[in-house]
């Protein structure tokens, strides 16, 4: 995922490493390993959680414990072979959300827009900020 | 089960990606996949991130900051399971990739079945071939044993065998091998680089001292131009030592005047080294 960081001054995604890393620690029931996730990949999720709940701040706050609850109890499973970390968080992000089914109109959905209407919706899921 | 290329999949693969590949497209994928297709795992994997950075692009902004307190209460209460691991990419469900599975090993069998009916066809044949010349060969079987007596006795080790070359002006490239017996009068002889003949002319294989030469025989044409051997039988019996010249002589001259026209080799042979040998 690091591999493609957003262009410009924005700020970067956490390393593919660092993530499985700790993603393997808790696996093994450290709790550290799963502040530090929270401290680095939180705040990426957390306003896409936010958007698909469609700004609503109690909705998105349920989820993302909802998420970083399954993230902790399925991390013995992960395998860093299967995929991106972050990718892997946004998956069960998109379980979670009850999204993962969700179509798009567009035959190959292969532009910006259409990629984030398959996350957030026609509306583009808006963030009520 | 059609088994894809990678242009069949080149518009499929941001389906597959995003999530939204129904189960036949799932499997298409996925077998084409597991023939270990770089490209296309490298295209899938450049779609999946391109497709969660899309998620991501509004960039990071800090949760609430008591839920990562009250998230590492519940997490120490949690219990942590090992279940199946999740994968990014839709996967097929098992029965559906053993019924392909099945398929597949059927559609193997059948094309087994396929070039093995055409085999047992392409062995009648043979088998009817086979048969023919079997019957052929049982016709000439005298002429084979012949051959085989031929063959034997040319490739005998104890005959003596003597390479020549042209000594006539002009025949210089001329080369021969010669085997004889001299118990049974015969001589074989090879030729190469010998210049075809015109119409009107043969060569004539002469045997004896100049003055007594007999004629031993011709070569037919088409053993100057294939090269082969030629067989001559020597009815006076052949003495060592003796001398045999291959000459180039129109048809006349060889009726009337005996041996003429170009000389291509004259050599005297039969050693006493050779003779012993043979004796």
């Amino acid at each position: 995922m690091s591999s493609l960081p957003p262009a410009g001054d924005a700020p970067t995604l956490p390393e593919d490493d660092r993530l499985s890393s700790l993603l393997d620690e808790m696996g093994g029931g450290d709790l550290d390993a799963f502040r530090s996730l929270l401290q680095c990949a939180g705040p990426w999720l957390y306003p896409v959680a936010r958007r698909l709940v469609s700004g609503d701040s109690v909705a998105a706050a349920a989820l993302y414990q909802q998420l970083f609850l399954e993230i902790w109890r399925i991390s013995p499973c992960y395998d860093r072979n299967l995929g991106p970390p972050m990718a892997w968080m946004l998956l069960l992000l998109r379980e979670e959300a009850g999204i993962a089914d969700r179509a798009c109109a567009d035959a190959v959905p292969l532009e910006q827009d259409s990629l984030e209407r398959l996350w957030f919706g026609d509306t583009g899921g808006s963030d009520g900020d | 089960m059609e088994i894809d290329r990678c242009r069949d999949l080149q518009t499929e693969l941001g389906r597959y990606a995003t999530g939204l590949a129904d189960e036949r497209l799932s499997m298409r994928v996925q077998l084409h996949l597991a023939e270990g297709c770089a490209p296309c795992a490298g295209r899938l994997e450049e779609l999946t991130v391109r497709f969660h950075l899309a998620a991501l692009r509004g960039g990071p902004a800090a949760p609430p900051a008591e839920l990562e307190e009250s998230l590492l209460v519940a997490a120490s209460g949690c219990e942590q399971e090992a279940i199946e691991p999740l994968v990014l990419y839709p996967e097929t469900s098992e029965r559906a990739l053993l019924w392909t599975l099945v398929a597949l090993s059927l559609l193997m069998v059948a094309a087994v079945a396929f070039w093995g009916s055409g085999q047992v066809s392409r062995s009648a044949t043979l088998q009817s071939r086979a048969l023919a010349m079997e019957r052929a060969a049982s016709i000439s079987v005298e002429q084979l044993g012949t051959l085989r007596s031929v063959v034997r006795r040319v490739t005998d080790p104890r005959l003596p065998v003597t390479d020549l070359s042209g000594s006539g002006a002009g025949y210089e490239p001329v080369r021969a091998r010669l085997v004889y017996d001299l118990g049974r009068g015969e001589l074989w002889l090879r030729l190469h680089a010998l210049p075809k003949p015109s119409t009107d002319q043969v060569y004539a294989l002469w045997l004896g001292e100049p003055g007594e030469e007999q004629l031993v025989g011709s070569l037919l044409a088409q053993i100057v131009e294939s090269g082969s051997t030629s067989h001559f039988v020597v009815a006076a019996g052949l003495v060592a030592p003796f001398r045999l010249s291959l000459r180039l002589q129109t048809r006349s001259d060889l009726a009337q005047s005996g041996p003429g026209g170009a000389l291509v080799f004259s050599e005297t042979l039969g050693s006493q080294e050779g003779a012993a040998a043979f004796e």
